[in-house]
């Protein structure tokens, strides 16, 4: 009998089942890796642990007995610890009190001693051997690396018997991260009980012993590492077959340039980027997670300022606004679907022409006629699965609000797509489908600038890859041939193609 | 030295504190007589009313909410004390206490709409301030009432011989409390509700108590402005506190405190109430009618706010270019 | 099936037309002197302005923001109306342009500051307040103001076919204010950006100006309703908009316009209009001290926003 058992646990939210008869199980010194894609329920897992979220049904048992997490305050007094992915930190308080945050001890006068505090702050970082920061810093000056660092040390003080990491190594450097995981190997041999969360495949081979994968909010596989093919992971994870979904890759490029960047920079995330974009064709961007990629498109549709010069149709254009970019004929796919890419609570119908209102517009009012149109072309055109045009795109799923970003960004009838990641967080036939206008698009003629956190994704669509390090572009991979997950790998670490 | 220097640079109440040295300066200049004793004295009395109300305001501001309600809390206890108080120091104590037990219940039926039903802080203190106003007129439909006198001494007692007044150890005693009261863990906790109430909620800070805190303290001292504005007009008026949330906001938004959350503190508060009160001062020392008086306390306002407001956009521009 | 749909959709403004019904006739039947043809008209009248200032007062709501400026911007118009060119009539045919010109420019100050130099809504309209007082405080040195134009006093008192100027002026802007909400494209920005505005800025909207001109907006119909009120009061005084601050709020929250920003009616708002004075009404009917009329109004205001509350939980 494992020392610590979730059993079907279920959670709904409108809408959705986000966990459906999910079980989970570790003994104490398992480090036991969760994997799962977006929305496949890892984080409500973990958040009905945390008591963030009261599960509708189920049952949470440590050491034979049942635990009642009320909230997030009784989880962690249960030693049930976490490091979140999106980081728990107060920007406004000091790194010292933010370490001790709603667990303050206080004295007599029921003062919090800013001295006492401090020096164990300072003991902290010695005792696991960091570079001690000023303990009276605020949070909000710490950079993303120095932050994550942060937030594992406070899950870390808390000394949980139940600690999990949520994309913990996601911003930090190898070393810190190598840092990391000697520290969980540690805890494990404390008899810990560990969950390990992460995109990182190799790190999850170097350090779990027990892997579990969920799909669909729920458990589909329970194994050892050891005993765990790559290949094997990632069919659970998506289940099905790697590769046989994607349309066959046909090469529709152009002589035209649709857009140049010519010596683009921004910020410290962009530097020095040439690039060229031709009609018709998919360009893939690789490279490992943020290196610049996220800037380059934002930079592309008027989000963020930039140094340089884009040249579109031979005119160099200056994109201060995504109104701008979309007068240029831009259109970007944005990361965040229901943050950036669509009004959940708005219907289908007043998304789809959001972006193209001017298109609707008869002289000074908008024109019922041509929206219906617009609107019934798009939703045809993506397949949306709807009961009416006036849903709300709130209660669509994640796969169909996402064909809503696609219809109401295309709906401007452009030259230029910008997707990325378009796939994320989306069923497996919705996939395919996006496939397939994808190429569709280019083969129309338009320029598509395509970005995946899935490099197999890159590989099977794309006609080119470049990739980015550091803010630069540090190859571009123009054959056919040569477009492999290893060449991407290589050509980001400075080494060419072969 | 350094220290100081540092400790000035990052206050956010940097701007007060600039200004209040400014006007002080003004004011010797332009009135050479003016810093007695006893005018200081007369000065802390007249700002007595504000501190309590921007004190109170300060503490939901700093959870990143706003209390309209603060001005019905006013007239109401105001009305009540006026109306009910009788000369007699069991009386006097008893009214007081009444009259903080309403502000403590106001601000309970705020805090528990706002945490309960998630509706917006300011919708819900407009209407509680308009129902506390309208039980304010039908205790007492005019200004007027009959405010026993010795309350009025009482509040108004100077120590050693004429030389401090109670309002200057009011003024005292609530920033030595704030010095105590921000090192407190519920202290610590305001400002991370007010900073980022979800990573406040993950580490188990309970924030609906915290939130319920703040809008509990806010009635309280909304209550205790209310009062001592009994004592020293010596009368009560149903619209007695109609003024209050506007100079309460001014002078805690000059005091650096914003309206997002998470930032200032009552030490700015306590100079932004002693700048605002010191503009209309000046002005007269000027020989400028006092009819401008509104006028600079509005520029005022929106001049704090433009500052920082426009220095955070600089600020963000800078990082964003690199 | 298809009514149901509407029936939803439309659950607020229903609400709120029902409550106001709902007093209109309890109070009818209790003091039948109450629905007579005059007693409705001075009604009218005195929602005609309350609606007004309401429909900017929708609009910046929807975004999100708050107006809380149109007190004065309403006492300003007022007293300048009566007192510009000595407050004739003549003097009207540039003094009313002029005047609305000024309070579209304080609303595109305001707007302004809370779009491109991101203040809160909260703290800028109310500086705003503040200064437009003060500044009429010294300009004024507090005298009182004059009275109103013979052809302001027809707008404001007089009917046209049987029907007050003021409501007809009332229903030109209503028609107007739901052209720009539900049939041009401003409206359209209007209510995604309440909802979300960085998915309104990703989809090529201008979300600073359409902000900024909703404040605009708001400075328009507050100051066409000073103008109109100091008609129907036949003179101008200090202080005379403290009161519409709180209706119009009240009004267009009554109406079911979401404090939250991001959806809403003016056919609401004007609902809401209504439920105020006709509570005003009653009130002073019964002969119910002030005090009780102040009460009521919050907590009409308290019902109506819990109501809306309650709603949105239930509909999730």
């Amino acid at each position: 009998m494992p020392d610590f058992i979730m059993k079907n646990i279920c959670k709904s939210f409108p809408g959705v089942k986000a966990l459906d008869q999910a079980n989970f199980h570790a003994s104490r010194g398992d480090i036991v890796a969760l994997l799962g894609e977006n929305g496949a329920g890892k984080s409500t897992l973990i958040k009905v642990l945390c008591g963030e979220h009261k599960p509708d049904e189920g049952e949470i048992i440590f050491e034979g007995k049942t635990l009642k997490i009320q909230n997030t305050r009784s989880a962690i007094e249960q030693k049930i610890c976490a490091v979140y992915q999106e980081l728990s930190l107060v920007p406004e308080l000091t790194i010292a009190q933010n370490l001790f945050l709603g667990f303050y001890e206080t004295g007599k006068t029921r003062m919090v001693s800013e001295k006492d505090m401090e020096q164990k702050t300072r003991d902290l970082f010695v005792e696991y051997g960091l570079e001690p920061l000023d303990p009276g810093m605020q949070v909000k000056k710490l950079s993303l690396a120095q932050k994550q660092v942060l937030e594992i040390l406070k899950a870390l003080n808390r000394e949980g018997e139940i600690m999990i990491f949520d994309e913990a190594t996601s911003a930090l450097s190898e070393k810190y991260a190598n840092w990391l995981m000697d520290i969980i190997r540690r805890l494990a041999e404390e008899k810990k009980i560990i969950i390990f969360i992460s995109h990182r495949l190799d790190e999850i081979r170097k350090l779990c012993n027990r892997v579990i994968v969920f799909r669909a909010g729920t458990d589909v596989a329970d194994m050892k590492m050891e005993e765990a093919e790559n290949d094997e992971l990632v069919r659970l994870m998506l289940g099905r077959e790697i590769g046989g979904y994607y349309p066959k890759k046909e090469v529709f490029t152009k002589e035209e340039t649709a857009i140049e960047m010519r010596n683009v920079t921004s910020g410290h995330k962009l530097t020095d980027v040439n690039l060229v974009l031709r009609k018709g064709e998919i360009l893939g961007v690789g490279g490992l997670a943020g290196q610049g990629q996220s800037e380059l498109f934002l930079a592309l549709f008027g989000l963020i300022p930039y140094k340089g010069e884009i040249v579109i149709n031979g005119k160099t254009v200056s994109l201060g606004s995504p109104r701008d970019a979309i007068k240029e004929g831009i259109a970007l796919i944005p990361e965040e679907r229901g943050l950036q890419g669509v009004v959940l609570a708005q219907s289908i119908r007043e998304n789809i022409v959001l972006s193209s209102l001017n298109r609707i517009k008869n002289h000074l009012f908008l024109s019922e006629e041509k929206e219906r149109r617009i609107v019934s072309e798009m939703m045809d055109a993506f397949a949306v699965k709807a009961e009416s045009p006036e849903t709300l795109v709130g209660t669509l799923s994640g796969g169909n609000q996402q064909k809503v970003v696609l219809a109401k960004q295309l709906a401007t009838n452009p030259d230029i797509l910008l997707m990325f990641d378009i796939t994320r967080g989306v069923d497996v036939g919705t996939k395919k489908e996006m496939f397939n206008v994808v190429k569709k698009y280019a083969s129309e003629g338009k320029a598509i600038l395509f970005f995946s956190t899935d490099t197999e994704e890159l590989v099977n669509v794309c006609n080119s890859i470049i990739v980015m390090n550091h803010g630069r572009v540090a190859g571009r991979i123009d054959d056919e041939e040569l477009i492999t997950r290893e060449n991407i790998i290589r050509v980001s670490m400075g080494e060419k193609a072969v | 030295m350094k220290k100081i220097k540092d400790g000035f640079m990052k206050s956010p109440a940097k701007v007060a504190i600039l200004l209040f040295v400014l006007l002080e300066i003004l004011t010797v200049i332009l009135q050479p007589g003016a810093l007695s004793m006893s005018w200081i004295n007369l000065k802390a009395e007249a700002a007595v009313t504000l501190l309590f109300a921007a004190i109170g305001e300060t503490f939901v501001l700093l959870i990143g909410g706003i209390d309209l309600s603060i001005a019905g809390v006013i007239s109401l206890t105001n009305s009540f004390s006026a109306v009910y108080m009788q000369d007699h120091p069991g009386s006097m104590i008893l009214i007081s206490l009444v009259c903080v037990c309403m502000g403590a219940a106001m601000g309970a039926v705020n805090g528990f709409i706002i945490n309960r039903f998630r509706i917006q802080p300011f919708i819900v203190t407009f209407a509680t301030w308009y129902i506390g106003g309208g039980i304010a007129y039908l205790i007492l439909p005019k200004d007027g009432g009959n405010v026993p006198s010795a309350f009025t001494s009482a509040l108004t007692h100077r120590f050693f011989g004429g030389k401090l007044s109670i309002a200057i150890f009011l003024f005292v005693i609530c920033a030595v409390l704030w010095m105590w009261f921000k090192r407190t863990r519920t202290g610590i906790n305001l400002y991370a509700v007010g900073s980022n109430s979800k990573a406040a909620s993950l580490n188990g800070v309970n924030v609906p108590k915290v939130k319920m805190f703040a809008y509990v303290a806010s009635g309280v001292f909304a209550a205790l402005s209310g009062v001592y504005r009994t004592a020293v007009v010596a009368t009560g008026s149903p619209t007695g506190g109609e003024s209050f949330f506007n100079q309460a906001i001014a002078a805690v938004v000059i005091g650096g405190t914003l309206l997002t959350g998470g930032k200032g503190g009552q030490m700015g508060t306590i100079i932004g109430v002693l700048v605002l009160k010191m503009i209309s001062d000046i002005l007269v020392f000027a020989g400028v009618s006092s009819y401008w008086t509104t006028l600079f306390q509005g520029l005022l306002l929106v001049v704090a706010v433009l500052i920082s407001c426009v220095s955070e956009i600089i600020r963000e521009r800078k990082e964003l270019i690199g | 099936m298809k009514g149901n749909v509407i029936f939803k959709k439309h659950q607020n403004l229903i609400f709120s037309y029902l409550a106001a019904l709902l007093l209109f006739a309890a109070i009818s039947v209790y003091k039948p002197g109450f629905a007579s043809v005059n007693h409705i008209k001075v009604l009218a009248q005195e929602s005609a302005i309350i609606g007004i200032v309401a429909i900017g007062q929708t609009f910046v709501i929807i975004t999100g923001g708050i107006d809380l400026s149109v007190a004065w911007m309403i006492s300003i118009a007022a007293i300048m109306v009566t007192r510009l060119g000595g407050g004739g009539n003549e003097a009207m045919i540039w003094s009313v342009p002029l005047i609305l010109v000024m309070t579209v420019f304080f609303g595109l100050v305001n707007g302004a500051c809370i779009a491109y130099l991101r203040m809160p809504p909260i703290v800028m309209t109310l500086g705003m307040n503040i200064i437009l007082q003060g500044g009429l405080v010294a300009v004024t040195q507090g005298a009182p103001g004059s009275y109103a134009s013979d052809l302001l006093v027809v707008l404001g008192q007089k009917a046209f076919l049987g029907i007050p100027w003021l409501l007809w002026i009332w229903g030109l802007f209503t028609v107007l204010a739901m052209l720009l909400l539900f049939r041009m494209k401003y409206g359209r920005e209007l209510f995604a950006i309440g909802n979300n505005s960085v998915v309104a800025n990703y989809s090529g909207i201008n979300v600073n100006a359409v902000i900024m001109w909703s404040y605009g907006f708001s400075g328009l119909t507050a100051g066409l309703a000073g103008i109109l009120l100091a008609g129907k009061v036949g003179s101008s005084y200090l202080g005379m908009g403290d009161a519409l601050q709180f209706q119009s709020i009240a009004a267009v929250a009554i109406g079911g316009t979401s404090m939250m920003g991001g959806s809403g009616n003016y056919l609401g708002s004007v609902a809401g209009a209504f439920t105020i004075t006709i509570l005003l009404g009653i009130l002073a009917a019964l002969n119910l001290p002030y005090g009780v009329q102040k009460m009521a109004y919050g907590l009409i205001v308290l019902g109506s926003v819990l109501m809306a509350a309650r709603k949105i939980k239930n509909s999730r």
